[in-house]
């Protein structure tokens, strides 16, 4: 009798601490924020803060002033930018996360995650390790442009419908045209004023670059 | 208005609208063809453009190579929509109305500048607008307007210059760019015309890559020469206008820091 009750209170035990896993699957935190940041998980939101832990399927939204930096247990970090939404679809081993909108710099120890990809609604950026960035741009077509710039590393980037490849090697950029079309990877010279640095105890965090300069300035074409 | 005035005014729309030669008065000359090359290298240091430029003519009916000159200084981003800019440049060959003289031999003709040096400043305000309302969208309409003061003669003058630019872009660059503008060059204290040039100006550029463009220009100058001081002193008074087709190439170098 006495070892059936211990052996369902074990039990209980047990089916607790994987409910209380699954309420909150911890796999990372938050390093850093700034200005507005929520995170949304289940059908709560809550407030960041530094220190919280965030885990797979939470959703982070930063408000036209905030900035947030997470530090993912398997070795990557990721930075989002203003106005960004970024889900974390999948975590573990392997790292996927979805862009819904603003723009995201990741940084990718390649010797802890075997996999990592930021996928956006037409594309998806895999790599091994590396240190990239990818943004939303201009929307002028049906979906909006896509920048990815390459720090450290390489990135393949695919194209979700045509299936279109391409590798962005380290100091380049692209342009995916209306979130489809692969342009020629190239130097941008507006790419060198981003901010990679992920570490507040380094320096500052926050990317004040304007996307905007991405695009041709019709204003500033001026030759006599 | 006195008789001086009047007198002059007379004279020159005799003279402008009958071409009533006279070896002592410059000729009016129409389609002659002249060429000018420029090339530029253009700076970007985010809200300050700095340019170093070079330019050469070759004039009139014998394409003698005459004017030439090198110009520097800065653009400033103000607004988004207003540039301004200050140059400085130094010139031989220009010719201006005095060059006009009368031999001491006898016979007149225009004094040989090409050896003479004269600095310019240069002041430049320039408000550009899209245009994106019209067929096309990537329209630029620029105003713009130059203030020239030449050390040499103590000329002050006006450029004024509205042009309307079409960008054809691909991969949302530009890769060619065409442009019509409409060039009035006024007098400030010299001259005896509203104008003393004027010109319809067509530029096609085509966009190599980020660092290299290459230029096409059409022009057809009308430059009005006014009464030179010998002239005044022979008792002669004139507005002669000449005209000229100006083919124009230009090879631009913009760096981006």
């Amino acid at each position: 009798m006495k070892a059936r009750f211990g052996t369902t209170v074990l039990l209980v035990l047990l089916w607790l601490l994987i409910a209380a896993a699954q309420v909150v699957a911890v796999d990372g935190d938050i390093i850093y924020t700034y200005g507005q940041v929520l995170v949304h998980r289940n059908s709560d939101i809550l407030p960041a803060e530094i220190g919280m832990p965030v885990g797979e399927g939470d959703l982070i939204e930063t408000a036209g002033d905030g900035l947030a930096v997470i530090s993912l247990v398997g070795g990557a970090e990721l930075k989002l930018r203003e106005n960004t939404t970024l889900s974390l679809d999948s975590l573990g081993k392997s790292v996927s996360v979805r862009l819904s909108s603003g723009s995201v710099f990741s940084r990718v120890n390649r010797y802890m995650i075997s996999g990592f990809s930021v996928k956006t609604e037409t594309a998806v950026m895999g790599v091994r390790g590396t240190e990239f960035f990818v943004a939303y741009g201009r929307k002028i077509d049906r979906y909006s442009d896509v920048w990815v710039c390459v720090n450290a590393g390489s990135v393949e980037v695919a194209i979700l419908d045509t299936r279109d490849t391409l590798i962005v090697e380290e100091g380049k950029g692209i342009n995916i045209i209306g979130g489809t079309n692969l342009t020629s990877p190239q130097r941008y010279p507006w790419t060198r004023k981003l901010n990679w640095n992920m570490d507040p105890a380094a320096g500052a965090v926050e990317d004040r670059t304007d996307l905007e300069q991405a695009y041709s300035d019709l204003l500033d074409q001026d030759y006599d | 208005m006195n008789t001086r005035v009047l007198l002059i005014a007379a004279i020159v729309t005799v003279l402008v609208t009958f071409g009533v030669p006279a070896e002592h008065i410059p000729a009016a000359s129409g389609g002659v063809v002249e060429f000018e090359s420029r090339t530029s290298l253009l700076m970007d240091l985010g809200r300050f453009d700095p340019l170093v430029e070079l330019e050469g003519r070759f004039e009139d009916t014998d394409l003698e190579f005459r004017y030439r000159s090198i110009t520097a200084g800065t653009y400033l981003r103000l607004l988004k929509n207003l540039k301004a800019g200050a140059f400085y440049r130094i010139q031989q060959g220009a010719r201006h109305d005095d060059d006009w003289i009368e031999l001491s031999g006898g016979g007149w003709e225009w004094a040989d500048s090409r050896s003479r040096t004269e600095q310019v400043l240069i002041l430049d305000v320039t408000p550009r607008f899209l245009f994106a309302f019209l067929p096309g969208k990537n329209w630029v309409f620029a105003v713009k307007s130059r203030y020239q003061y030449n050390t040499y003669n103590g000329q002050h003058s006006l450029l004024v210059r509205p042009g309307l630019t079409y960008f054809l872009l691909r991969s949302r660059e530009p890769v060619l760019s065409l442009s019509l503008n409409y060039g009035f060059y006024i007098p400030l204290n010299f001259g005896e015309t509203f104008l003393y040039e004027h010109e319809p100006y067509l530029s096609l550029l085509y966009h190599l890559n980020r660092n290299v463009k290459l230029e096409l220009t059409g022009a057809y100058k009308t430059v009005i020469w006014s009464t030179s001081d010998d002239s005044w002193a022979n008792g002669d008074t004139y507005a002669v206008p000449n005209r000229s087709f100006v083919v124009g190439f230009g090879v631009l170098f913009p760096v981006s820091f």
